[in-house]
This record gives C-alpha cells, sequence and structure tokens, in this order.
C-alpha cells in the first residue's frame, strides 16, 4: 500500500469503529420490548429482514 | 484506449480456493436453513423466504467479516498469506450472496403483492430523520452497491485500466461498506429479533475486524518514522535476513525495501506494479523476490520481472559505509540496475 493509503487506513477504522460502534450500542439500547412494534419501523420492513 | 492486461491465469491454487469458498458458502447456508426449519418450521411461503433472507443475509456478513479479517492477519501473522492470495474470488462471490439476499426480499414483497410498497417506503423522507425507523434497507443497498461496483472492477483489466493506487482506493470503499452493513442489520434484524446470539455476533464480528484493523495499522507505525534526508543507514549487512528484506522510509514516507541475496544487497520500492503489495514483506525465491500476496517476481539486480513478463520496479542506490548499508532515497528510473555485491 502507498503512503497515502495507510494514512487513510489508518484515519478510516478509528473513526468507523467509534461511529457504527455508537450506532450499534444506540440500536441496542433503543430497541422496542418485545411484543411492542417499534415507533417508526415498518413491521413489513423488519419482517422482511428477519 | 488500451491497457497492459494479460487474460487471469487459472491454476490448481486457484481452483482449490474457490472449491473451498463454494463448499463452505453450500454448507452455511445449507446448515443455516436446516437448522431454521428445525426450530421453527416456516407455516407459510413469506416465512420460507424469510429463512432464506436471513441464510444469504447472515452468510454474506460473515464472508464480508472474513474478508476483512485476511488483511490484517496476513500483516500480524505471514501464514494467512495464502488467503490473501485469491480474496477477489471471495469478494465477487460475496456480492452474489448479497444480491441473492436482496432477491429473496423481493420475492418475500412479490409473494404478498406489495412490491409497489417497496419504493414509497424507501422514499418516506421523515423516516431518515429517525434512528429507531430508519430505513435500514437503504443502508443494505448503499452497501450492495458499493460491493456491485468492487466486484464489477475487481478483474485486472479494471486494475490495469485505473492504476493500482486508484484501484486501491476504490476498494477501500469496503470497509464504509461495512459500517454500512453492521448498521443495516443494528437497525434492521436486530430490532426485530430479540435473541440474545444476534447482537453477540454481529456485534461480536465487527468488534474483532475494527480490533484486528487497529493492531496491524499500530504495529506498521514504526517503519513509516522518517529518518531525515540524505542516505539512510539501514544497519550492518548481515541485520538484513538472507533472501529477505528490511523496510525503511524515505523522507516522503513511501517505503524502500532493502533485500540480500546471500552477498547480493540492492534496494526496490516497496510497492509491487501489480497491486502495490508490500514487495519488502516477500521473500527471494529461485532468485527473484516474490511479492507476498500474487507472486509477482521481480529480478533484485534492477528490478524488472523476468522474460516474458514486463513489470518493473523502481530501484534505489545502496552503498556500505563502515560497514552499515545505507540507501539513497531518491529512486531511479524503473528498471535501472542497482544493487551492489557486498564482500564481507
Amino acid at each position: 500500500m502507498t503512503r497515502s493509503h495507510r494514512i487513510a487506513h489508518r484515519a478510516l477504522w478509528p473513526v468507523l469503529a467509534v461511529l457504527v460502534g455508537l450506532g450499534f450500542a444506540m440500536a441496542l439500547h433503543l430497541r422496542p420490548p418485545p411484543d411492542t412494534p417499534s415507533a417508526g419501523a415498518e413491521p413489513r420492513a423488519t419482517e422482511a429482514a428477519r | 484506449m488500451s491497457v497492459g492486461f494479460r487474460a487471469v491465469q487459472w491454476n490448481r491454487a486457484k481452483l482449490v480456493y474457490d472449491a473451498i469458498l463454494l463448499a463452505g458458502v453450500a454448507l452455511f447456508i445449507g446448515g443455516f436453513l436446516a437448522l431454521g426449519f428445525w426450530i421453527e418450521k416456516p407455516s407459510n411461503g413469506p416465512e420460507r423466504i424469510g429463512l432464506f433472507i436471513r441464510a444469504f443475509g447472515s452468510c454474506a456478513f460473515l464472508m464480508l467479516t472474513v474478508i476483512l479479517a485476511i488483511g490484517p492477519l496476513a500483516r500480524l501473522d505471514s501464514r494467512f498469506l495464502p488467503l490473501l492470495y485469491n480474496r477477489r474470488h471471495f469478494g465477487v462471490l460475496t456480492f452474489f450472496v448479497a444480491a441473492a439476499h436482496l432477491w429473496f426480499m423481493l420475492q418475500w414483497y412479490m409473494s404478498q403483492d406489495l412490491l409497489p410498497t417497496l419504493l414509497p417506503e424507501l422514499m418516506k423522507g421523515a423516516d431518515y430523520a429517525k434512528f429507531i425507523g430508519f430505513p435500514f434497507k437503504a443502508l443494505g443497498i448503499a452497501a450492495l452497491t458499493i460491493l456491485f461496483l468492487m466486484a464489477a472492477t475487481s478483474h485486472d483489466y479494471w486494475l490495469a485500466f485505473l492504476t493500482p493506487p486508484v484501484w486501491k482506493a476504490l476498494h477501500m470503499l469496503l470497509y464504509p461498506a461495512y459500517g454500512l452493513v453492521t448498521m443495516h442489520v443494528a437497525l434492521g434484524a436486530m430490532q426485530s429479533n430479540r435473541h440474545v446470539l444476534v447482537p453477540i455476533l454481529f456485534g461480536g464480528a465487527f468488534v474483532a475486524v475494527v480490533a484486528l484493523h487497529l493492531v496491524a495499522g499500530w504495529r506498521e507505525r514504526k517503519p513509516d518514522k522518517v529518518v531525515g534526508g540524505g542516505w539512510i543507514a539501514v544497519g550492518p549487512p548481515l541485520s538484513i535476513p538472507d533472501k529477505a528484506a528490511r523496510i525503511v522510509a524515505a523522507p516522503g514516507g513511501e517505503r524502500i525495501a532493502v533485500f540480500r541475496d546471500g552477498a547480493q544487497i540492492g534496494a526496490l520500492t516497496n510497492l509491487c506494479a501489480h497491486q502495490n503489495g508490500p514487495i519488502g514483506e516477500g521473500r527471494i525465491i529461485n532468485g527473484c523476490v516474490t511479492c507476498p500476496w500474487h507472486g509477482y517476481e521481480y529480478r533484485l539486480a534492477d528490478g524488472c520481472a523476468p522474460p516474458p513478463f514486463t513489470e518493473k520496479l523502481a530501484t534505489y542506490p545502496v552503498r556500505i559505509r563502515g560497514g552499515i548499508v545505507e540507501v539513497d532515497p531518491k529512486p531511479l528510473a524503473p528498471g535501472t540496475p542497482a544493487a551492489i555485491t557486498w564482500t564481507p
């Protein structure tokens, strides 16, 4: 890899880790309780991805 | 416009790699479906299709995770290098598995005459302002588009046409694609399926990939430390392992691989002409410096690939002063003879 690729690589992963880590943790924390449809999620949409 | 390109040459290693890949995918999807039917038999068509959606989606996520782990693993331990060799086939197959996931999703809508509702669902602007309720399918579609771009340009023709630096930059889009896929799962499947294994497996896979990349990046900081201008001291000749290299950084930050083949010492750019692979992490095999990524070969004396191949690497002048090998960081034209013979 060229130097610029290495620099991009080293910068990208920590940023990705923080963004996705936060997003994932929030998605886990804000999950609707069982038997309650989520506030905004389309039932059809979630059903399709199950 | 034409580019230097040779047709793909199949060999036994590639065929075995692909056979293992296909068998692994078939085994995973078959096992997932069998387990799904055994745990809770789908009672109708859409439920059956839903199981296929989950099987192909999980398989694509696992494949993406493995692909992204191969790079840092190979840098941390050379025993993983054989996995890197044919990684592009792995990537193309991942695209097809992910595309099948989308195709089953469309089937799910069609089986209930709901297909016309899909586009309005994706176009509902207000949902994009929500966190829970965000149209997670859009994240999956964005990731699949990136995978398509990468699969479509994975061939060596595009590598030669775009040049290795541009091609590599384009293929680094896989990292954000992995983030998109992880959030696609977090805002989609994880919201409807409350099984404890869902966040553990998907979140754990993401954490493992990130950790591997961070550790590999951290370990690679040292060779990038630039040491002033002028000739760079590498060390005594015997500090360079026989038939291997020590890597130093030029003032611009690019790396130089200083090889020793017995008494012959030569310096080449650390970038393989094929895919910018780390040539300095390779070894001298049958008299040629061999790139660890795809086996491209170059003569140490002048950086030229042996005939009939035509690739050339930039070389660097080397000298020995006071028993220390030094390299001039100013590159010579690719293919310029520059190696020296050391007399112990």
